[in-house]
């Protein structure tokens, strides 16, 4: 089978089917026409759609555009009639997969998701998860004996922003330690489906759990307060702490990833640290405590998605980071 | 294949590969060297788990560090210390690890049984392993490696830990997969390549030389390797490789200079072929290797123009 030579901005590169796209050799094969030349597919395995273009003679083609023109006339002469917004998108598909361009952070979350089983995406930190969960659980129980005994009107929404990301934060916290400390981290980074992967759908789900927790969590500081202030307005402050704590931990994460060791436990702690102290800044200082009062919900939940915005393109940067040569200078394991 | 363009990888100050260029292609390369020369830092570099401070590494002229998951999935690699989970069974753990390299479980199941058989832990297949011994955890991380089917196997010292049997039925079980995968292996026990390595190479102060079979090491060394009796005086120039208990009492091994004609052998001198465990002693001669002081009485001219190192 021969090889063409397809060049990738400007320098030569191959487009043979064990190259870059082993990833999906699924995905990717390059078979010989009756007339010597080659078809390049791009297979859509889960829509089920024959993507792709069919190249001329042998030859080489200097631009991306020449080649796409090499498509399209192949592609007119042999293939039925199509769409031509179709048949440009087949055309840009198959020059893509045959330039090798790396996958998408979404899909390749997808791909994990559809690979890992619950099992196998918290394999060795069952027991980690298993702390936090009683961890939290004895932070809410103080929190909740402490509010019991106090005047809660005004210290209940101080205590529901700061105390939201108390599961999330111990459950990011301990089971990235658990596999830091494992002795399975470096060889884990050998993996095809790389640690900042496994990493992203944890904390994707450990998102979700802490999210649900926080409403049973948050009816019952509203009970607490007696009803003082709106459930729907507590919910929404709990929410916002949530989402803010998550996208700055996150946000740590990636400041520290690649350095050392030291750096990185920095990382673990600066947002605990920080949230810390400004939840004590509020529980102390009254007018900050009123401040938090007059807020209203509406601005809560702009802050809550406005977070999850930026979580979500952190998160994106964080796989990015495991696909292949766009990680920055990794601290050598 | 596999290429380093010199690579040099510097710790701080420190320098532990300085200029290294290797091509590796089917079959089996043996990286040794003695404790501490740089055997895991190269291959770590090659696994992608540390990158090189200077120069590249290519797979089919594509630089590893960019491929990155497209060179992942061709690759095998046993680290130096096996991990595993100790509450998972072989099975359990090998199907976790076919997870992570993207293997589907119709395809992984039976691959599963077949590398444990390989292994000789199918009978412990659904045994926790926390009651393993080190040499059957090691038995873990050579099937790990290779559950993916990969093209290129790196074994960072894949023999600690087991027994001579085991060794030897690892040594077989490579040999045969080194017909179609690159395979490197880095060991500071020679027996461990000796019999299956086309090349060999060698670390010493941060250089890398590669020899293309055994031979090239042991033929400078063809007339000067003797057996002496322990208490016979010593040669002059003479490197001592080591001692034995002999048929006719305890004898030292030692290497000469230079060849000695079999007429002119000391009395009670025997000479023998040398192996690639006396080259290798000869060339880490100021090293202390596996216990044992290889470092001659004198250390001049006649060692200094060895052949391999300068």
């Amino acid at each position: 089978m021969r090889e063409d030579r397809i060049p990738r901005n400007g320098a030569k590169g191959s487009v043979a089917a064990r190259g870059r796209a082993a990833g999906r050799r699924d995905r990717l094969t390059n078979v010989p026409c009756k007339d010597g030349g080659m078809v390049v597919r791009a297979v859509e395995a889960q829509r089920g759609v024959l993507t792709g273009g069919v190249t001329d003679t042998p030859g080489t083609w200097d631009t991306d555009d020449a080649l796409a023109a090499a498509c399209r006339s192949a592609a007119d002469a042999q293939m039925p009639p199509l769409d031509a917004a179709v048949r440009e998108r087949m055309i840009r598909e198959a020059v893509a997969e045959g330039l090798g361009q790396l996958e998408l952070p979404e899909a390749r979350l997808r791909e994990a998701l559809r690979t890992l089983t619950p099992v196998t995406l918290f394999a060795g930190v069952g027991d980690a998860v298993a702390c936090a969960v009683a961890g939290a659980a004895a932070v809410f129980a103080c929190i909740a004996l402490a509010l019991s005994s106090a005047s809660t009107a005004s210290v209940v929404p101080v205590a529901a922003f700061m105390g939201a990301p108390v599961l999330y934060g111990l459950l990011l916290s301990l089971t990235m330690w658990k596999d830091a400390r494992g002795s399975l981290a470096a060889w884990r980074r050998t993996c095809r489906v790389t640690v900042y992967e496994v990493g992203a759908l944890r904390m994707l789900a450990f998102g979700v759990v802490s999210l649900a927790a926080s409403v049973p969590a948050t009816g019952a500081l509203w009970l607490l307060a007696a009803g003082a202030v709106p459930l729907a307005w507590l919910f929404a402050v709990a929410c916002a702490g949530l989402c803010v704590f998550a996208a700055l931990a996150l946000a740590s994460l990636l400041a520290a990833d690649g350095r050392g060791s030291v750096a990185q436990m920095g990382a673990y702690a600066a947002p605990v640290v920080l949230w810390t102290v400004v939840g004590a800044v509020l529980l102390h200082d009254a007018h900050g405590a009123a401040f938090v009062m007059r807020v209203p919900a509406v601005v809560f939940v702009v802050i809550a998605l406005s977070a999850v915005g930026c979580y979500l393109v952190e998160l994106r940067t964080f796989v990015w980071r495991g696909c292949g040569g766009t990680r920055p200078a990794a601290a050598d394991v | 294949m596999l290429e380093l363009q010199q690579v040099t990888k510097r710790f701080g100050e420190r320098t532990i590969i300085e200029g290294a260029s290797l091509v590796c292609g089917h079959g089996v390369t043996g990286l040794i060297a003695p404790n501490g020369a740089g055997k895991t830092t190269l291959i770590k570099m090659l696994a992608t788990l540390q990158t090189p401070s200077e120069g590249r590494i290519l797979l089919d002229g594509e630089d590893i560090y960019g491929l990155g998951e497209a060179y992942r999935a061709h690759v095998g690699y046993l680290p130096q210390q096996v991990g595993v989970y100790p509450s998972y069974t072989p099975r359990r753990f090998l199907r976790y690890v076919a997870a992570l390299q993207r293997v589907p479980r119709r395809v992984a199941d039976p691959r599963i049984g077949e590398l444990l058989d390989l292994v000789g832990l199918a009978e412990v297949a659904d045994t926790r392993m926390r009651t393993f011994s080190g040499g059957m955890i090691q038995r873990v991380g050579i099937a790990q490696a290779l559950i993916a089917d990969p093209d290129i196997l790196l074994f960072d010292e894949p023999t600690a830990g087991l027994d001579p049997r085991e060794r030897a039925r690892f040594r077989s079980v490579i040999h045969g997969l080194a017909a179609t995968r690159t395979v490197i292996l880095s060991t500071h026990i020679v027996s461990d390549i000796e019999t299956i390595a086309g090349q060999i190479v060698l670390i010493r102060d941060g250089q890398v030389k590669a020899y293309q079979h055994a031979s090239e090491l042991t033929a400078p060394l063809v007339g000067r390797i003797l057996e002496v009796p322990l208490d016979a005086p010593e040669l002059p120039g003479e490197l001592r490789l080591g001692e034995r208990e002999g048929t006719a009492g305890p004898v030292r091994r030692i290497a000469l200079p230079q060849a000695i004609a079999a007429g002119e052998l000391p009395a009670g001198a025997v000479a023998s072929a040398p192996t690639l465990e006396d080259a290798f002693l000869v060339l880490y001669r100021d090293a202390h290797v596996d216990g044992v002081d290889a470092s001659g009485p004198r250390r001049g001219a006649p060692w200094r123009n060895w052949r391999g190192f300068r």
